[in-house]
C-alpha cells in the first residue's frame, strides 16, 4: 500500500465514468430495517471496485442485488443497460465468489470448476480443456482430483475463484473473500488477486470491511454508512481528501481541529481554532461555517525550533507513544486539549527527543489540513468507535 | 480419588446396570424361549432347538405375513422418503411464516396417538368408499412415516450452507438441477437414513394396520391373532427375527445419518 502524502491527487471524474453497472435509486429493506436506502452508483469496466463499510452498512446486500441473489424493493440495476432480473441464469454477466467459498462439497476440484460449463453446455472435451487451464492459473493443477475438504483455506479460495473465472463473466463479485484466511495468507492472497484482475481484465467488485484492503487493491472505493453512500472516489481521493468525518475516520487514524472559517484563499481557507489560526485545503466554505480541519499522523511533522508562532504551528507536549516498529504513534497534546497523532519513523532524528512530557513544535501543512464541514458529521461520532 | 467419590461411582454404576438390564431383559426372555425345547414358556429351559423356526418356515400364514409386511414396508419407505424429502426441502425454502404454520401441521401424524391415526384413516377410506386392502395400509403407513422423514431431513438441511445453493444458482443451474445436483447428494445419508427409519416404523405398525387393513394380515397383525391361544414358542421364533431384522435396519440408519457429515464418494 502505497499512500502519496501531502499531495493530493487530481480529483476523480467518476460521476462521468461510463457505467457498466448502473445502480439507480436502489432501496432494499429486510423487514423494518432498511439495508440499502436510495443507494444511486455507476461503476466503471474494467475497474477493481471495492464496497467498504463496517458490517450491517449494506455492503454485501448491494453486492448480492447486483448479482441478482436478492431482488431491490424499488430502483433498478443495470449492468451493460440490460436490467439485472432479465438475464436468463447462463446469461448473467455476473459472477459470486462467496465468503464462505460455497464449494460443492460432494465434488472434486475439477468437477467444481468444470459445473459452470457444463450448465452451458459446452462439450466434454473443451470443458476438460478450460478447466485444466484456469487450473492452472490459479496453480491448483495437481488438487485437481481433491475434494474441497482436503483443501486449505487459500486452496479453496483459489477453487472459488477458478470456478467463477472459468465462465468469463463480464463482472466478479467478492464477498469479503479473504475474511477467512490468516495474515500472511490474506496478504498473498491479495497480491493474486490484484494480478488475477489485471490479466483477465474484468470489473472486480469487491465487498470488505477493511481499509487496508479497500486501499490497496482498488481503483475506485464506495464507502458505506447505514444503507448509504458516504462517499466514493479513488484511494488517495478517499484518503486524503474524505467528504466527511465518518469517512475520514473508517479509513485511517486522523486529528481534529474544530475551528470557524475566518477567510477563503484559492482552494483552502482560514480557520480559527483554539489553537490559532491555521490555513487549510478542502471543498468550498464561506466564512463564519463551522468545520473540522482533520489531518492524517503521517502529515504532521515535528519542526525544530521553539517558535510555535509561525504559519500553521502550535506547541504541543508528548502524551504518550507506541512503539510499532518501522514508526512510532505519538500523541500530542495542543492548547485546549487539542489531540494531535504524528506517526515519526524510528530512525528519524527527533525519535530521541518523544518522551512523555518532553513539548515540541508541530507544523500541520496547509496542503495536508482538510476541511470537512462540521454538519455532515452529525452521526459520525456514534458510528466511528 | 477420594473413597466417597468411589462409592458415588460404584452407585451410578450399579444403577446404570439395573436400568439396562430393565430394558433389555424382556428381549432376552423371548431370545431365549425362542430356542426353548418346550411348548411353554417357562423356566427352567428344558434344552436348545431350532424346531421354533422351522415351525414359522414352514406355516404358509406367517410366511405371507412376512411378504405383506415386506411389501408394505418396501412401498412405505418409497413413498414416504420422496413426499417428505421433496417436503424438507419445499419448507426450507418457503418463508418463515409458512415455516412457522407448516412444520408444526405436517408433524401432527407423529404427535396424534395412533389409535386416532387409525380411526381418522377407516372413516376417510370409508368416506372415498375404498376397499380396505394392503393399498390403503400403505397408505396409512405413509402417513405416519412421513413426519419422520421430513424430521431427519430437514436437521440435515439446516445443517447445510445456503451459500452452496446459491453458488450452483450463480453458475447458471436451474431449481430442478439444483435439487438434482447439489441438494440431492448432499442429503443422500438423511434421505437413506430415513428411509430405513420409514421401512421400520412401518414393519413393526400394528395400530394403524388393525384400522386400515381388509383380510389380508401383516406380521404384527397375524402376531396379534396368534397370542389368542397364547404366547406360542413359535412368535417368539418370529418376535426373535423381527427383533434381529428392524435393529439391523435402526442401526444401519442411525449411521448413515450420523456418517453424513463426511463428503466422500
Amino acid at each position: 500500500m502505497t499512500i502519496v502524502t501531502g499531495k493530493i491527487e487530481p480529483m476523480g471524474t467518476m460521476a462521468a465514468e461510463h457505467g457498466l453497472i448502473e445502480i439507480d435509486r436502489v432501496r432494499k429493506s429486510f423487514g423494518a430495517h432498511a439495508a440499502i436506502d436510495d443507494v444511486s452508483l455507476a461503476l466503471g469496466e474494467g475497474h477493481f471496485v471495492t464496497l467498504l463499510g463496517p458490517s450491517g452498512c449494506g455492503k454485501t446486500t448491494l453486492l448480492r442485488m447486483i448479482g441478482g441473489l436478492e431482488t431491490p424493493d424499488s430502483g433498478s440495476i443495470r449492468i451493460a443497460g440490460t436490467p439485472v432480473a432479465s438475464f436468463s441464469p447462463i446469461d448473467r454477466p455476473t459472477r459470486m465468489v462467496f465468503q464462505s467459498y460455497a464449494l460443492f462439497p460432494h465434488m472434486t476440484v475439477e468437477k467444481n470448476v468444470a459445473y459452470g460449463l457444463q450448465r452451458r453446455r459446452m462439450p466434454d472435451a473443451e470443458i476438460k480443456t478450460k478447466v485444466a487451464a484456469q487450473l492452472e492459473v490459479v496453480g491448483l493443477s495437481e488438487k485437481a482430483k481433491s475434494y474441497p475438504s482436503e483443501l486449505s483455506g487459500g486452496q479453496q479460495q483459489r477453487v472459488a475463484l477458478a470456478r467463477a473465472l472459468v465462465t468469463k463473466p463480464r463482472v466478479l463479485l467478492l464477498d469479503e473473500p479473504l475474511a477467512a484466511l490468516d495474515l500472511k495468507l490474506r496478504q498473498r492472497m491479495q497480491a493474486e488477486l490484484k494480478s488475477l484482475q489485471r490479466s483477465a481484465a474484468i470489473t472486480f467488485v469487491y465487498v470488505t470491511h477493511d481499509q487496508h484492503e479497500a486501499l490497496g487493491l482498488s481503483d475506485r472505493v464506495v464507502v458505506m454508512e447505514k444503507g448509504r453512500v458516504a462517499q466514493r472516489g479513488t484511494p488517495a481521493e478517499i484518503y486524503h481528501r474524505p467528504a466527511n468525518r465518518y469517512v475520514a475516520e473508517f479509513v485511517g487514524d486522523i486529528s481534529v481541529l474544530d475551528g470557524t472559517v475566518r477567510g477563503t484563499a484559492d482552494g483552502g481557507a482560514r480557520i480559527e481554532t483554539a489553537a490559532g489560526l491555521f490555513m487549510a485545503s478542502g471543498p468550498a466554505v464561506r466564512p463564519g461555517d463551522k468545520v473540522h480541519a482533520i489531518i492524517r499522523p503521517e502529515s504532521v511533522r515535528v519542526a525544530s525550533g521553539d517558535d510555535g508562532t509561525g504559519a500553521n504551528r502550535l506547541r504541543a507536549t508528548v502524551g504518550s507513544a507506541t512503539f510499532r516498529g518501522a514508526d512510532m504513534l505519538v500523541e500530542f497534546r495542543g492548547p485546549a486539549d487539542i489531540r494531535i497523532q504524528t506517526s515519526i519513523a524510528s530512525t528519524a532524528p527527533e525519535a530521541a527527543a518523544i518522551t512523555p512530557g518532553h513539548t515540541v513544535t508541530l507544523e500541520l501543512p496547509a496542503t495536508a489540513l482538510w476541511i470537512i464541514p462540521a454538519d455532515r458529521n452529525a452521526n459520525a461520532s456514534e458510528s466511528s468507535l | 480419588m477420594t473413597r466417597g467419590h468411589g462409592i458415588g461411582t460404584f452407585t451410578l454404576a450399579a444403577w446404570t446396570a439395573l436400568v439396562v438390564l430393565f430394558l433389555l431383559l424382556p428381549l432376552f426372555v423371548i431370545v431365549a424361549f425362542s430356542f426353548n425345547d418346550s411348548d411353554f414358556p417357562s423356566f427352567p429351559m428344558r434344552g436348545l432347538t431350532l424346531k421354533w423356526y422351522w415351525r414359522f418356515l414352514e406355516s404358509e400364514e406367517l410366511l405371507i405375513a412376512l411378504w405383506n409386511s415386506t411389501l408394505v414396508a418396501f412401498a412405505t419407505m418409497v413413498l414416504a422418503t420422496t413426499f417428505g424429502t421433496l417436503a424438507a426441502i419445499g419448507l426450507a425454502r418457503s418463508g418463515s411464516r409458512t415455516q412457522k404454520y407448516m412444520r408444526p401441521m405436517l408433524s401432527t401424524p407423529m404427535m396424534t396417538p395412533r389409535l386416532v391415526v387409525g380411526i381418522a384413516l377407516l372413516n376417510m377410506f370409508n368416506l372415498l368408499s375404498m376397499q380396505l386392502s394392503l393399498l390403503t395400509v400403505i397408505v396409512g403407513h405413509t402417513v405416519v412415516a412421513v413426519p419422520y422423514v421430513i424430521l431427519v431431513v430437514t436437521a440435515r438441511l439446516v445443517g447445510l450452507d445456503p451459500r452452496i445453493e446459491e453458488a450452483a444458482t450463480d453458475l447458471g443451474a436451474t431449481r430442478t438441477r439444483v435439487i438434482i445436483d447439489i441438494l440431492l447428494p448432499l442429503l443422500r445419508p438423511a434421505v437413506f437414513g430415513s428411509a430405513l427409519i420409514a421401512f421400520t416404523l412401518s414393519f413393526d405398525e400394528v395400530v394403524v394396520t388393525f384400522f386400515t387393513t381388509g383380510t389380508e394380515n401383516t406380521l404384527p397383525t397375524t402376531i396379534w391373532a396368534m397370542l389368542r391361544y397364547g404366547i406360542t414358542p413359535e412368535i417368539n421364533a418370529v418376535s426373535t427375527l423381527t427383533m434381529i431384522a428392524t435393529v439391523a435396519l435402526a442401526l444401519g440408519a442411525e449411521v448413515m445419518i450420523r456418517n453424513g457429515g463426511v463428503h466422500r464418494r
